[in-house]
């Protein structure tokens, strides 16, 4: 499957499904939005994609955010996301609401929403907050569109969402086997094509998808890895480590894995069951209040699939990871688990991420009893 | 009455001798560091034997650059602003906007009818030092930085946002097998976005050509770069590196 | 010939005690850095020849010229070297080397080899990147940190400065001890801001006052690129109780590791004195490569 390719064509993509369907694009930036209330109201939800490119419009708004960031206001204002026809900010990175707020008073035509979700995710009264937040929302999406969101409609979405995050999960727990069918960079390209497709074709293709993997010959014995940090936008840090005898088999990234872990559970009140969904999902750093939650969930994870060592890449100037630091690397260092923490910039693979990966790779491979005698084994 | 006009800058100190609305003289050297004050000197008196004057026919000397603050022997200073706004007027009577992209400061102002400096931007931080991180990465690649050709093949792209980054990227592309020649070319493409960040929507010209001055706009490559960047042509005046200087001798010290 | 303020000479020295040519096994190895490259080539385990000479933009010819240059004189020639190993940053573009290994594993060898078995932490600084590595007591990499990337060319950082100040590279360390007391650093946030903000306090009325020396301008630079390292120290994992104590514990490598006025403060930092060596600090990289490929 060329997960790549469906990426790359995305923006020609929603354009298309526009005119099929006449239906409008929304579009997201934090992986806490609720896209089932979106998709119940006919609308495609979609995750803008930061790309690898200079920022010359940029600058003058938005100065020392991250990379992502100003590169997806640089796309807005160029012009190549003109068929996006609203755009909703989560409560959630200040940097994202940034470009959020740029974005919307450039382009004043945009429908525009600002998702309270509360920070204290686990308070008691967060998920009647929520709640109330959602049905605001869905009033909102209803006179942009003009359709009622019935009930139906929500529960033909959450189906289809709950589908396609089950079908991620299934490919996701064939990263278990010992020699995985599937590598992690084609992994996450599949996440990224996942994010930007009408979930009910993705379904589809992803069960095509499972069929193909199934049939795979297992892959070859590498080293095990976990990535841990910033959201990511592509695949290249994967592919980087890749090529240099690694394997990320498990992520704990905000659009990785923590996008489709947890189901909704149906009940009659739809808006409950939605947010209790979103509060109650792997906790990103700055939804994280007790700290009990996340390293818990890493922990799980490292056990469950394995790992030889883990990388924390943090996104250059990301200000919700790194609050996260010493409780992960406390987490690492009690569990004996090495790892190497660096802040990543759009511009990997360069050089030097190079070097700490390779680095990185040869301090764990000297530890790995199974891979005795790999034949570049570093031992100083 | 003749005026002198002296620019510090981070890596040049410029003189210029104005005799009744006149260069009548002018000199160069580099500023040097921590011999700053001894080239200054050397190089006012390059430029007043060039104009074939003794420093006692000259009336008042106004300062301006980084290193304004080391003339001690001036009857004025201006800031970088003032400077580049007099020069502009001074050479083009009816410009109404002016750009300086040097060593180490760029800046952007408009010029008022009423109030000489209308707006104006200067760098933030991140975008100070363009024309030494040039100049040093030149050095580096062991490229010829006043013979980079406008519109060269470039290597691909380079961080733009920070020059420390830049100069990474930049040994990056020659570890990949780039020519020297075309990875100088990305580095000028950065840097002229760079640059550009000082137009904004205060500074940028409405209707006319802006005036570019400084060290870079003596560069030809790095001008095309950041005209195509801009989407506008600039007038470039004659010596752009000595407008500094020219601005501080013409204000006559005044700041408006 | 304009002066090189900013560069550390080039340097070259062949062995005359020991005969290479009664040697079982000469390996070679050479560090290609951003900014300057060395060449070490052991006999049977022993530093015979060595050179540093500055990076080019053609990696492979740097390359060969300084393993060149680290046997002249000697009468021996590239093929009696019997086996090459590169690393550093342009390691693959040294196509002739038979093993490539990554420099934090070079320097770490190479560390043990020129400062003793005590050595658990290795703090190498070079053009580019600053590298802190800690040591299991046994000879394998515990853990490792890179600067992050606004930390990075701190070498490159001063070498800059110094071009641009007229000041000796060599000199620039020793001058900065020169105050009683450290003054404030500048901004230890980014080497442009620190060199802007270093150049400015030039222009400072205290410094034409005579109330700001030129000793404590280096000093402040000086000081915010230590710092700096010191936080790229104080993220590895820790060492056992007592361990950071240990004199001869700490080991400094790369260029920046002959500017006292960097090593000096992080020393006094950590509370800690460093580990000695006769063997030129810029050339650790280039030792690792060739032990480790025998």
């Amino acid at each position: 499957m060329d997960f790549k390719k469906l990426i790359a064509e995305r923006h020609e993509y929603a354009q298309k499904w526009k005119e099929r369907t006449g239906g409008k694009v929304l579009g997201w930036f934090e992986p806490y939005f609720p896209e089932e209330i979106a998709y119940a109201a006919g609308v495609l939800p979609v995750r803008i994609i930061a790309q690898h490119e200079p920022d010359a419009l940029s600058d003058k708004w938005i100065y020392g955010a991250c990379y992502p960031v100003k590169d997806m206001t640089n796309q807005f204002l160029l012009g190549r996301m003109d068929y996006i026809d609203g755009l909703v900010n989560v409560e959630g990175c200040q940097w994202i609401f940034n470009a959020y707020e740029v974005i919307t008073n450039n382009k004043p035509d945009m429908f525009k929403h600002y998702l309270f979700l509360p920070d204290y995710t686990e308070s008691k009264t967060s998920k009647d907050v929520l709640k109330s937040e959602l049905l605001v929302f869905k009033t909102k999406l209803e006179e942009w569109t003009g359709n009622k969101i019935t009930d139906a409609a929500l529960d033909n979405a959450i189906d289809i969402y709950n589908k396609n995050r089950t079908l991620l999960r299934r490919i996701c727990e064939l990263r278990r086997a010992d020699n995985p069918v599937i590598l992690g960079s084609e992994y996450m390209d599949m996440l990224l094509a996942n994010q930007v497709m009408d979930k009910a074709q993705m379904n589809g293709i992803l069960e095509k998808f499972i069929e193909e993997l199934e049939s795979r010959e297992p892959g070859k014995d590498m080293i095990r890895l976990m990535l841990i940090g910033s959201e990511t936008w592509d695949s290249n840090l994967e592919k980087l480590i890749e090529s240099l005898g690694g394997n990320v088999v498990i992520d704990e990234l905000d659009n990785g894995t923590s996008y489709f872990w947890d189901n909704i559970f149906p009940q009659k009140d739809r808006m409950m069951a939605v947010g209790l969904r979103y509060l109650g999902r792997p906790r990103q750093p700055i939804k994280e209040s007790n700290w009990r939650r996340r390293p818990a969930h890493i922990a799980a994870l490292a056990e469950d699939y394995h790992i030889d060592g883990a990388i924390i890449a943090k996104q250059i100037y990301c200000h919700p990871h790194g609050t996260d630091n010493y409780e992960v690397w406390k987490l690492l260092r009690e569990r004996n688990i090495p790892y190497h923490y660096f802040e990543r910039d759009m511009f990997v693979p360069n050089d030097e991420t190079t070097l700490r990966v390779e680095a990185f790779l040869n301090t764990v491979r000297a530890g790995i009893t199974r891979l005795a005698g790999w034949h570049n084994t570093v031992e100083i | 009455m003749i005026i002198a006009g002296i620019d510090v800058g981070v890596e040049n100190t410029k003189v210029v001798i104005i005799d009744d609305k006149k260069v009548v003289g002018c000199a160069a050297v580099s500023t040097g560091g921590v011999e700053r004050p001894t080239q200054i000197r050397k190089a006012y008196e390059m430029a007043l034997s060039a104009a074939g004057i003794s420093e006692k026919d000259v009336g008042a000397v106004i300062a301006t650059g980084r290193g304004k603050f080391d003339v001690d022997f001036v009857s004025g200073r201006v800031t970088e602003t003032i400077a580049a706004t007099f020069a502009a007027r001074f050479l083009y009577p009816d410009a109404t906007s002016v750009m300086s992209v040097g060593a180490d400061e760029t800046l952007a102002a408009t010029i008022g009818k009423e109030r000489l400096v209308g707006e104006y931007v200067a760098n933030q931080k991140c975008t100070a030092a363009l024309g030494t991180f040039l100049k040093f990465l030149a050095k580096r690649l062991g490229v010829a930085l006043e013979e980079c050709k406008p519109e060269a093949k470039d290597a691909g792209e380079i961080n733009e946002g920070c020059v420390v980054f830049s100069e990474l990227d930049a040994l990056s592309l020659i570890n990949d097998g780039a020519k020297p020649e075309a990875v100088m070319a990305s580095a000028i493409n950065a840097t002229a976005i760079r640059a550009a960040t000082v137009m904004n929507d205060l500074t940028i010209p409405k209707n006319e050509r802006p005036i570019l001055i400084g060290g870079l706009a003596k560069n030809a490559a790095f001008v095309s770069a950041l005209e195509k960047v801009l989407g506008f042509k600039f007038i470039i005046p004659e010596n752009p590196e000595f407008c500094g200087a020219i601005g501080a001798a013409v204000s006559g010290g005044k700041v408006a | 010939m304009v002066k090189e303020y900013g560069k550390w000479p080039e340097f070259s020295q062949v062995s005359k005690e020991i005969d290479w040519k009664g040697a079982k096994l000469i390996a070679a190895g050479v560090d290609v850095g951003t900014t300057s490259a060395q060449a070490a080539i052991l006999c049977d385990g022993k530093l015979f020849g060595y050179a540093n000479i500055h990076a080019g933009v053609d990696f492979e010819k740097t390359a060969k010229d300084v393993i060149a240059l680290a046997m002249e004189g000697s009468g021996m020639a590239a093929k009696d070297i019997g086996i090459i190993s590169a690393t550093g940053f342009a390691k693959k573009n040294v196509k002739f080397a038979s093993k490539t290994f990554d420099e934090i594993h070079c320097h770490a060898k190479g560390a043990r080899f020129m400062f003793g078995p005590e050595v658990r932490t290795v703090v190498d600084m070079g053009g580019q990147t600053v590298k802190a590595i800690r040591l299991f007591e046994w000879d394998r990499v515990r853990d490792f940190m890179l600067n992050d990337k606004c930390a990075t060319g701190s070498g490159r950082n001063i070498e800059v400065l110094c071009a641009q100040l007229h000041q000796d590279i060599t000199e620039i360390g020793s001058k900065s001890l020169e105050t009683e007391k450290d003054p404030e650093p500048v901004s230890t946030t980014c080497w442009a801001f620190a060199g802007t903000e270093t150049l400015g306090l030039f222009g400072r009325p205290e410094y034409r006052s005579e109330k700001l020396s030129e000793a404590e301008i280096y000093a402040s630079h000086l000081f915010a690129i230590a710092w700096r390292v010191i936080g790229i120290i104080g993220r590895l994992s820790p060492l056992d109780v007592g361990e950071i104590s240990v004199d001869g514990g700490l080991a400094f490598t790369g260029g920046l590791a002959k500017n006292p006025g960097i090593t000096a403060r992080i020393e006094r930092e950590l509370g800690v004195a460093a580990a000695k060596s006769d063997i030129d600090p810029m050339l650790a990289g280039a030792i690792g490569a060739a032990l480790l490929s025998v």
